[in-house]
Protein backbone atom coordinates (compact mmCIF):
# COMPACT_ATOMS: atom_id res chain seq x y z
CA UNK A 1 0.00 0.00 0.00
CA UNK A 2 1.29 3.49 -0.92
CA UNK A 3 0.35 6.30 1.16
CA UNK A 4 -0.75 9.16 -0.72
CA UNK A 5 0.89 12.42 1.02
CA UNK A 6 -1.10 15.59 0.40
CA UNK A 7 1.06 18.39 0.82
CA UNK A 8 -0.78 21.21 2.92
CA UNK A 9 0.93 24.06 3.85
CA UNK A 10 3.44 24.88 7.54
CA UNK A 11 1.81 26.69 10.00
CA UNK A 12 4.52 28.56 11.98
CA UNK A 13 4.38 27.90 16.01
CA UNK A 14 3.43 31.08 17.03
CA UNK A 15 6.30 32.82 19.85
CA UNK A 16 4.46 31.00 22.84
CA UNK A 17 5.56 27.94 21.68
CA UNK A 18 9.38 29.34 21.58
CA UNK A 19 11.23 28.37 24.86
CA UNK A 20 14.77 27.18 25.62
CA UNK A 21 16.32 30.17 24.36
CA UNK A 22 20.19 29.82 22.82
CA UNK A 23 22.88 31.93 23.67
CA UNK A 24 24.69 34.15 20.89
CA UNK A 25 26.98 32.19 18.90
CA UNK A 26 24.59 28.78 18.98
CA UNK A 27 23.26 27.73 16.08
CA UNK A 28 19.40 27.05 16.59
CA UNK A 29 17.41 24.66 14.96
CA UNK A 30 14.48 26.92 13.42
CA UNK A 31 11.31 25.74 14.92
CA UNK A 32 8.63 24.84 12.01
CA UNK A 33 11.48 22.89 9.75
CA UNK A 34 10.32 19.46 9.64
CA UNK A 35 13.96 18.63 10.60
CA UNK A 36 16.06 16.02 9.71
CA UNK A 37 14.58 13.72 7.04
CA UNK A 38 12.97 10.45 8.49
CA UNK A 39 14.49 8.50 5.54
CA UNK A 40 17.85 9.62 6.38
CA UNK A 41 17.54 8.74 9.93
CA UNK A 42 16.26 5.41 9.43
CA UNK A 43 19.15 4.71 6.76
CA UNK A 44 21.42 5.34 9.67
CA UNK A 45 20.05 3.28 11.78
CA UNK A 46 20.40 0.53 9.08
CA UNK A 47 24.14 1.15 8.70
CA UNK A 48 24.63 0.96 12.50
CA UNK A 49 23.08 -2.01 12.29
CA UNK A 50 24.54 -3.60 9.55
CA UNK A 51 27.91 -3.13 10.66
CA UNK A 52 28.43 -0.90 13.31
CA UNK A 53 28.69 2.49 11.38
CA UNK A 54 29.99 5.04 13.72
CA UNK A 55 29.78 8.14 11.29
CA UNK A 56 26.04 6.81 10.63
CA UNK A 57 25.50 6.80 14.72
CA UNK A 58 27.65 10.10 15.00
CA UNK A 59 25.53 11.61 12.39
CA UNK A 60 22.21 10.62 14.43
CA UNK A 61 23.45 12.06 16.74
CA UNK A 62 24.37 15.48 15.86
CA UNK A 63 20.51 15.40 14.76
CA UNK A 64 19.24 14.52 17.70
CA UNK A 65 21.06 14.51 20.72
CA UNK A 66 20.99 18.21 21.16
CA UNK A 67 16.90 18.21 21.25
CA UNK A 68 16.87 15.08 23.16
CA UNK A 69 18.71 17.08 26.09
CA UNK A 70 16.69 20.28 26.01
CA UNK A 71 13.01 17.88 25.93
CA UNK A 72 14.94 16.09 28.78
CA UNK A 73 15.79 19.40 30.89
CA UNK A 74 11.89 20.76 29.83
CA UNK A 75 11.19 17.69 31.13
CA UNK A 76 12.25 18.69 34.64
CA UNK A 77 15.60 16.85 34.30
CA UNK A 78 18.58 18.47 36.13
CA UNK A 79 21.57 19.40 33.27
CA UNK A 80 23.45 16.14 34.58
CA UNK A 81 20.62 13.58 34.16
CA UNK A 82 19.52 15.24 31.10
CA UNK A 83 22.98 14.31 30.16
CA UNK A 84 23.23 11.07 31.34
CA UNK A 85 19.76 10.20 29.92
CA UNK A 86 21.37 11.10 26.15
CA UNK A 87 23.85 9.35 26.98
CA UNK A 88 21.91 5.81 27.87
CA UNK A 89 20.02 6.34 25.57
CA UNK A 90 22.10 6.23 22.08
CA UNK A 91 24.01 3.29 23.62
CA UNK A 92 20.42 1.60 23.45
CA UNK A 93 19.82 2.53 20.30
CA UNK A 94 23.70 1.97 19.11
CA UNK A 95 22.91 -1.71 21.02
CA UNK A 96 19.23 -2.40 19.63
CA UNK A 97 19.78 -1.00 15.88
CA UNK A 98 18.85 -4.44 14.73
CA UNK A 99 15.74 -4.38 16.11
CA UNK A 100 14.60 -1.34 15.15
CA UNK A 101 11.31 -1.96 12.83
CA UNK A 102 10.99 1.38 10.77
CA UNK A 103 7.37 -0.11 9.98
CA UNK A 104 6.92 0.67 13.95
CA UNK A 105 7.56 3.96 13.88
CA UNK A 106 10.75 7.02 12.90
CA UNK A 107 13.64 7.20 14.78
CA UNK A 108 12.67 10.14 16.23
CA UNK A 109 9.51 8.22 17.69
CA UNK A 110 11.72 5.32 19.24
CA UNK A 111 14.18 7.46 20.92
CA UNK A 112 11.31 9.47 22.76
CA UNK A 113 10.18 5.87 23.71
CA UNK A 114 14.02 5.30 24.98
CA UNK A 115 14.57 8.30 26.46
CA UNK A 116 11.01 8.20 28.71
CA UNK A 117 11.09 4.56 29.60
CA UNK A 118 15.23 6.17 30.80
CA UNK A 119 13.50 9.02 32.33
CA UNK A 120 10.98 7.73 34.60
CA UNK A 121 12.96 4.73 35.52
CA UNK A 122 15.49 6.98 36.86
CA UNK A 123 12.72 9.04 38.64
CA UNK A 124 10.75 6.20 39.95
CA UNK A 125 13.20 3.48 40.11
CA UNK A 126 12.01 0.43 39.54
CA UNK A 127 9.02 1.58 37.77
CA UNK A 128 6.72 -1.81 36.96
CA UNK A 129 5.44 0.04 34.26
CA UNK A 130 8.03 1.19 32.39
CA UNK A 131 9.56 -2.43 31.95
CA UNK A 132 7.08 -3.97 29.47
CA UNK A 133 6.30 -0.50 28.21
CA UNK A 134 10.02 -0.45 26.20
CA UNK A 135 9.21 -3.80 24.56
CA UNK A 136 5.81 -2.72 23.33
CA UNK A 137 7.65 -0.74 20.80
CA UNK A 138 9.93 -2.86 19.74
CA UNK A 139 7.82 -5.96 19.32
CA UNK A 140 6.18 -6.72 16.21
CA UNK A 141 2.49 -7.09 16.95
CA UNK A 142 1.13 -9.84 15.34
CA UNK A 143 -1.93 -7.73 14.28
CA UNK A 144 -0.79 -5.09 12.11
CA UNK A 145 -3.88 -2.54 11.24
CA UNK A 146 -4.02 -0.58 8.34
CA UNK A 147 -2.39 2.88 9.51
CA UNK A 148 0.78 0.54 10.54
CA UNK A 149 1.34 -0.55 6.83
CA UNK A 150 2.26 3.73 6.19
CA UNK A 151 6.23 3.67 5.92
CA UNK A 152 7.81 5.54 9.35
CA UNK A 153 8.65 8.25 6.84
CA UNK A 154 5.19 8.73 5.80
CA UNK A 155 3.67 8.02 9.57
CA UNK A 156 6.44 10.91 11.02
CA UNK A 157 5.78 13.47 8.07
CA UNK A 158 1.87 13.57 8.31
CA UNK A 159 2.22 13.30 12.32
CA UNK A 160 4.35 16.44 11.98
CA UNK A 161 2.08 18.09 9.58
CA UNK A 162 -1.25 17.29 11.71
CA UNK A 163 -0.01 18.66 14.87
CA UNK A 164 0.88 21.93 12.67
CA UNK A 165 -2.57 21.97 12.04
CA UNK A 166 -4.11 21.69 15.59
CA UNK A 167 -5.51 24.60 16.87
CA UNK A 168 -3.56 26.27 19.24
CA UNK A 169 -5.67 25.75 22.43
CA UNK A 170 -5.00 21.57 21.50
CA UNK A 171 -2.06 21.76 20.20
CA UNK A 172 -0.61 23.28 23.96
CA UNK A 173 -2.26 20.55 25.65
CA UNK A 174 -0.57 18.04 23.76
CA UNK A 175 2.85 19.92 23.40
CA UNK A 176 2.90 20.51 27.74
CA UNK A 177 2.27 16.52 28.15
CA UNK A 178 4.79 15.14 25.68
CA UNK A 179 8.01 18.25 25.73
CA UNK A 180 7.59 18.75 29.60
CA UNK A 181 6.04 15.92 31.06
CA UNK A 182 3.31 17.18 32.50
CA UNK A 183 0.27 15.18 34.01
CA UNK A 184 -3.52 16.05 32.34
CA UNK A 185 -4.24 17.25 36.24
CA UNK A 186 -0.92 19.53 36.52
CA UNK A 187 -1.87 20.90 32.53
CA UNK A 188 -5.70 21.93 33.95
CA UNK A 189 -3.90 23.23 37.30
CA UNK A 190 -1.66 25.50 35.10
CA UNK A 191 -4.16 26.47 32.52
CA UNK A 192 -6.57 27.35 34.95
CA UNK A 193 -8.98 24.69 33.11
CA UNK A 194 -11.09 21.73 34.34
CA UNK A 195 -9.56 18.20 33.72
CA UNK A 196 -12.21 17.34 31.33
CA UNK A 197 -11.77 20.08 29.09
CA UNK A 198 -7.48 19.47 29.02
CA UNK A 199 -8.88 15.63 28.36
CA UNK A 200 -11.13 16.55 25.78
CA UNK A 201 -8.83 18.75 23.96
CA UNK A 202 -6.17 15.60 23.95
CA UNK A 203 -9.03 13.58 22.31
CA UNK A 204 -9.61 16.11 19.46
CA UNK A 205 -5.96 16.02 18.89
CA UNK A 206 -5.66 12.54 18.78
CA UNK A 207 -8.65 12.27 16.72
CA UNK A 208 -7.54 14.94 14.22
CA UNK A 209 -4.10 13.55 13.70
CA UNK A 210 -5.40 9.64 13.47
CA UNK A 211 -7.93 11.39 10.55
CA UNK A 212 -4.91 12.74 8.86
CA UNK A 213 -3.10 9.25 8.77
CA UNK A 214 -6.68 7.28 7.57
CA UNK A 215 -6.70 9.91 4.86
CA UNK A 216 -3.32 9.04 3.65
CA UNK A 217 -3.57 5.60 3.61
CA UNK B 1 -12.78 -12.90 23.01
CA UNK B 2 -11.30 -9.32 21.91
CA UNK B 3 -11.52 -6.59 23.93
CA UNK B 4 -13.56 -4.06 23.34
CA UNK B 5 -13.73 -1.22 26.31
CA UNK B 6 -10.44 1.04 26.01
CA UNK B 7 -8.50 3.47 28.27
CA UNK B 8 -9.61 7.08 26.37
CA UNK B 9 -7.48 8.50 23.57
CA UNK B 10 -6.12 11.11 26.71
CA UNK B 11 -5.38 8.36 28.92
CA UNK B 12 -3.37 6.45 26.60
CA UNK B 13 -1.89 9.91 24.75
CA UNK B 14 -0.48 10.97 28.75
CA UNK B 15 0.61 6.95 29.14
CA UNK B 16 2.84 7.22 26.01
CA UNK B 17 4.07 10.73 27.20
CA UNK B 18 5.61 9.01 30.36
CA UNK B 19 3.34 11.43 32.29
CA UNK B 20 0.79 9.04 33.94
CA UNK B 21 1.13 8.63 37.43
CA UNK B 22 2.47 4.93 38.11
CA UNK B 23 -0.81 3.07 39.36
CA UNK B 24 -2.55 4.22 35.98
CA UNK B 25 0.48 3.45 33.83
CA UNK B 26 0.70 -0.11 35.50
CA UNK B 27 -3.33 -0.76 34.46
CA UNK B 28 -2.62 0.65 31.12
CA UNK B 29 0.71 -1.33 30.79
CA UNK B 30 -2.17 -4.29 31.39
CA UNK B 31 -4.39 -3.52 29.30
CA UNK B 32 -2.00 -3.14 26.33
CA UNK B 33 -0.23 -6.65 27.18
CA UNK B 34 -4.38 -7.95 26.63
CA UNK B 35 -5.34 -5.31 23.71
CA UNK B 36 -3.68 -5.39 20.60
CA UNK B 37 -5.91 -2.46 19.01
CA UNK B 38 -4.24 -0.39 21.50
CA UNK B 39 -1.05 -2.09 21.24
CA UNK B 40 -0.97 -1.04 17.36
CA UNK B 41 -2.33 2.49 17.91
CA UNK B 42 0.86 2.83 20.38
CA UNK B 43 3.25 3.80 17.33
CA UNK B 44 0.80 6.89 16.93
CA UNK B 45 0.91 7.97 20.11
CA UNK B 46 4.73 7.61 20.42
CA UNK B 47 5.21 9.37 16.95
CA UNK B 48 3.88 12.35 18.31
CA UNK B 49 6.48 12.37 20.87
CA UNK B 50 8.62 12.33 18.22
CA UNK B 51 7.77 15.07 15.99
CA UNK B 52 7.74 16.83 18.93
CA UNK B 53 10.60 16.82 19.70
CA UNK B 54 12.40 17.46 16.62
CA UNK B 55 9.62 20.42 15.17
CA UNK B 56 9.26 22.10 18.18
CA UNK B 57 12.73 21.96 20.35
CA UNK B 58 15.36 24.25 19.18
CA UNK B 59 19.13 23.43 20.40
CA UNK B 60 22.06 24.11 20.33
CA UNK B 61 25.20 21.59 19.15
CA UNK B 62 26.28 19.18 22.09
CA UNK B 63 29.74 19.65 23.30
CA UNK B 64 32.27 17.30 21.27
CA UNK B 65 33.49 16.03 24.89
CA UNK B 66 29.65 13.99 25.51
CA UNK B 67 30.17 12.86 22.21
CA UNK B 68 33.81 11.28 23.21
CA UNK B 69 32.30 10.34 26.34
CA UNK B 70 29.88 8.57 24.56
CA UNK B 71 31.72 7.06 22.40
CA UNK B 72 34.50 5.79 25.29
CA UNK B 73 31.49 3.99 26.92
CA UNK B 74 30.55 2.38 23.73
CA UNK B 75 34.43 0.99 23.69
CA UNK B 76 33.90 -0.46 27.42
CA UNK B 77 30.86 -2.16 26.93
CA UNK B 78 29.88 -5.15 26.70
CA UNK B 79 26.78 -5.91 27.50
CA UNK B 80 24.03 -6.01 25.18
CA UNK B 81 21.51 -6.59 27.88
CA UNK B 82 20.00 -3.84 29.63
CA UNK B 83 18.40 -4.89 32.88
CA UNK B 84 14.99 -4.04 31.89
CA UNK B 85 15.03 -7.61 29.15
CA UNK B 86 15.75 -9.74 32.20
CA UNK B 87 13.38 -8.11 34.70
CA UNK B 88 10.35 -8.45 32.05
CA UNK B 89 11.11 -12.15 30.91
CA UNK B 90 10.98 -13.14 35.10
CA UNK B 91 7.76 -11.60 35.00
CA UNK B 92 6.20 -13.00 31.93
CA UNK B 93 7.54 -16.54 33.15
CA UNK B 94 5.22 -16.43 36.13
CA UNK B 95 2.18 -14.28 35.12
CA UNK B 96 -0.61 -16.92 35.24
CA UNK B 97 -4.05 -15.15 34.41
CA UNK B 98 -2.19 -11.96 35.95
CA UNK B 99 -0.81 -9.67 32.62
CA UNK B 100 3.43 -9.64 33.62
CA UNK B 101 2.84 -5.54 34.51
CA UNK B 102 0.68 -6.72 37.45
CA UNK B 103 2.20 -10.52 38.05
CA UNK B 104 5.75 -8.68 38.79
CA UNK B 105 4.01 -7.01 41.57
CA UNK B 106 1.45 -9.91 42.82
CA UNK B 107 3.61 -12.24 42.70
CA UNK B 108 1.44 -15.78 43.21
CA UNK B 109 -1.28 -14.60 41.31
CA UNK B 110 -4.76 -13.49 41.72
CA UNK B 111 -5.34 -16.99 44.08
CA UNK B 112 -2.52 -15.83 46.37
CA UNK B 113 -4.17 -12.92 47.49
CA UNK B 114 -5.24 -12.54 51.54
CA UNK B 115 -8.40 -11.03 50.54
CA UNK B 116 -10.14 -8.52 52.80
CA UNK B 117 -13.95 -8.78 53.35
CA UNK B 118 -15.36 -5.09 52.24
CA UNK B 119 -18.89 -5.54 52.31
CA UNK B 120 -21.21 -8.88 52.07
CA UNK B 121 -20.11 -10.13 48.74
CA UNK B 122 -16.98 -7.88 47.84
CA UNK B 123 -13.34 -8.26 49.23
CA UNK B 124 -10.48 -6.40 48.34
CA UNK B 125 -6.77 -6.19 48.99
CA UNK B 126 -4.55 -3.56 48.96
CA UNK B 127 -1.36 -3.23 47.33
CA UNK B 128 1.25 -0.40 48.15
CA UNK B 129 4.62 0.27 46.80
CA UNK B 130 7.17 2.79 46.56
CA UNK B 131 8.71 4.61 43.74
CA UNK B 132 11.17 6.93 44.19
CA UNK B 133 8.23 9.73 43.65
CA UNK B 134 6.21 8.74 46.24
CA UNK B 135 3.64 6.32 47.93
CA UNK B 136 1.21 4.51 45.54
CA UNK B 137 -1.40 2.01 45.87
CA UNK B 138 -3.54 -0.41 43.60
CA UNK B 139 -6.71 -1.93 44.63
CA UNK B 140 -7.80 -5.60 43.66
CA UNK B 141 -11.48 -6.28 44.04
CA UNK B 142 -12.79 -10.07 44.05
CA UNK B 143 -16.96 -9.37 44.47
CA UNK B 144 -19.74 -12.13 43.86
CA UNK B 145 -21.88 -12.34 40.50
CA UNK B 146 -25.17 -9.90 41.38
CA UNK B 147 -23.37 -7.89 43.48
CA UNK B 148 -23.27 -4.36 43.11
CA UNK B 149 -20.32 -2.11 43.59
CA UNK B 150 -20.81 0.85 45.65
CA UNK B 151 -22.06 4.11 43.46
CA UNK B 152 -18.81 6.38 43.76
CA UNK B 153 -17.40 9.18 41.44
CA UNK B 154 -13.49 10.42 41.63
CA UNK B 155 -11.72 12.86 42.71
CA UNK B 156 -9.37 12.49 39.40
CA UNK B 157 -9.10 9.89 37.04
CA UNK B 158 -10.14 6.05 37.76
CA UNK B 159 -9.12 2.98 35.62
CA UNK B 160 -10.52 -0.34 36.48
CA UNK B 161 -9.30 -3.73 34.42
CA UNK B 162 -11.38 -6.42 34.72
CA UNK B 163 -8.43 -9.74 35.31
CA UNK B 164 -11.36 -12.73 35.82
CA UNK B 165 -15.30 -12.82 35.37
CA UNK B 166 -17.30 -9.87 33.72
CA UNK B 167 -18.52 -6.80 35.07
CA UNK B 168 -21.53 -4.28 33.90
CA UNK B 169 -21.29 -1.17 34.32
CA UNK B 170 -24.45 0.72 32.64
CA UNK B 171 -25.19 -0.76 29.48
CA UNK B 172 -21.67 -1.68 28.93
CA UNK B 173 -20.17 -5.23 29.34
CA UNK B 174 -16.53 -5.81 30.22
CA UNK B 175 -15.01 -8.66 29.85
CA UNK B 176 -10.79 -10.16 31.03
CA UNK B 177 -8.85 -6.53 29.08
CA UNK B 178 -11.50 -4.36 29.19
CA UNK B 179 -11.24 -0.93 31.10
CA UNK B 180 -13.28 1.59 32.40
CA UNK B 181 -11.76 4.86 32.05
CA UNK B 182 -13.62 7.59 34.23
CA UNK B 183 -12.44 11.35 35.37
CA UNK B 184 -13.63 13.39 37.74
CA UNK B 185 -16.92 14.54 36.11
CA UNK B 186 -18.17 10.86 36.25
CA UNK B 187 -20.37 8.37 38.34
CA UNK B 188 -20.09 5.07 38.07
CA UNK B 189 -22.10 1.82 39.63
CA UNK B 190 -20.71 -1.52 38.33
CA UNK B 191 -22.62 -5.05 39.03
CA UNK B 192 -20.96 -8.56 38.64
CA UNK B 193 -22.06 -10.07 35.41
CA UNK B 194 -22.96 -13.58 34.90
CA UNK B 195 -22.30 -16.52 37.30
CA UNK B 196 -19.02 -16.07 38.41
CA UNK B 197 -17.04 -14.05 40.85
CA UNK B 198 -15.25 -10.98 38.98
CA UNK B 199 -11.85 -10.25 39.97
CA UNK B 200 -10.83 -6.58 38.72
CA UNK B 201 -7.56 -4.22 39.08
CA UNK B 202 -8.29 -0.37 40.35
CA UNK B 203 -6.30 2.44 40.03
CA UNK B 204 -6.45 6.12 41.25
CA UNK B 205 -5.59 9.45 40.79
CA UNK B 206 -7.66 10.60 43.64
CA UNK B 207 -9.41 8.43 46.68
CA UNK B 208 -13.23 7.62 45.45
CA UNK B 209 -15.84 9.46 47.02
CA UNK B 210 -18.81 7.60 47.98
CA UNK B 211 -22.50 8.98 48.10
CA UNK B 212 -23.74 6.60 50.48
CA UNK B 213 -22.65 7.74 54.25
CA UNK B 214 -22.30 4.67 55.49
CA UNK B 215 -19.71 3.83 52.73
CA UNK B 216 -17.79 6.86 53.39
CA UNK B 217 -17.83 6.00 57.09
CA UNK B 218 -16.03 2.88 55.80
CA UNK B 219 -13.81 4.74 53.60
CA UNK B 220 -12.75 6.74 57.04
CA UNK B 221 -12.33 2.75 59.18
CA UNK B 222 -10.79 0.79 56.59
CA UNK B 223 -9.66 3.01 54.04
CA UNK B 224 -11.25 1.69 51.25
Amino acid sequence: MVARLTQRPVIQPSPSDVSGQTGAGDKPIRLGDAGPSAARMAELVGRIAAGGDRAAFKELYEMLAPRLRVMLMRQGAPRANADEIVQESFLTLWRKASVYAPDRGSVPAWLFVIARNLRISQLRREAPSQALAADYSEMPDPDPRQDEMLASRQLHGIVQTAISELPPDQREVVRLAYLEGISHGDIAKRLGLPLGTVKSRMRLAYGKIRASLEDAS
Amino acid sequence: MSVTHHPNDATLMEFAAGSLSEPLAIVVASHLELCSVCRSAMPIFSEIGGAFMVREVQAPPEEEAAYERLLARLDNDSTVTPAFEGRAREASASAGDLPSSLARLVRGGLDSIEWRKVIPGADDWQLHFQTSDGDHSLRFLRAQPGRELPEHSHAGTELTLVLRGALRDGNKILMRGDVTDLDNEGTHNPVVHGDEPCFCVIANEGPPRFKALKMRILQKLIGI
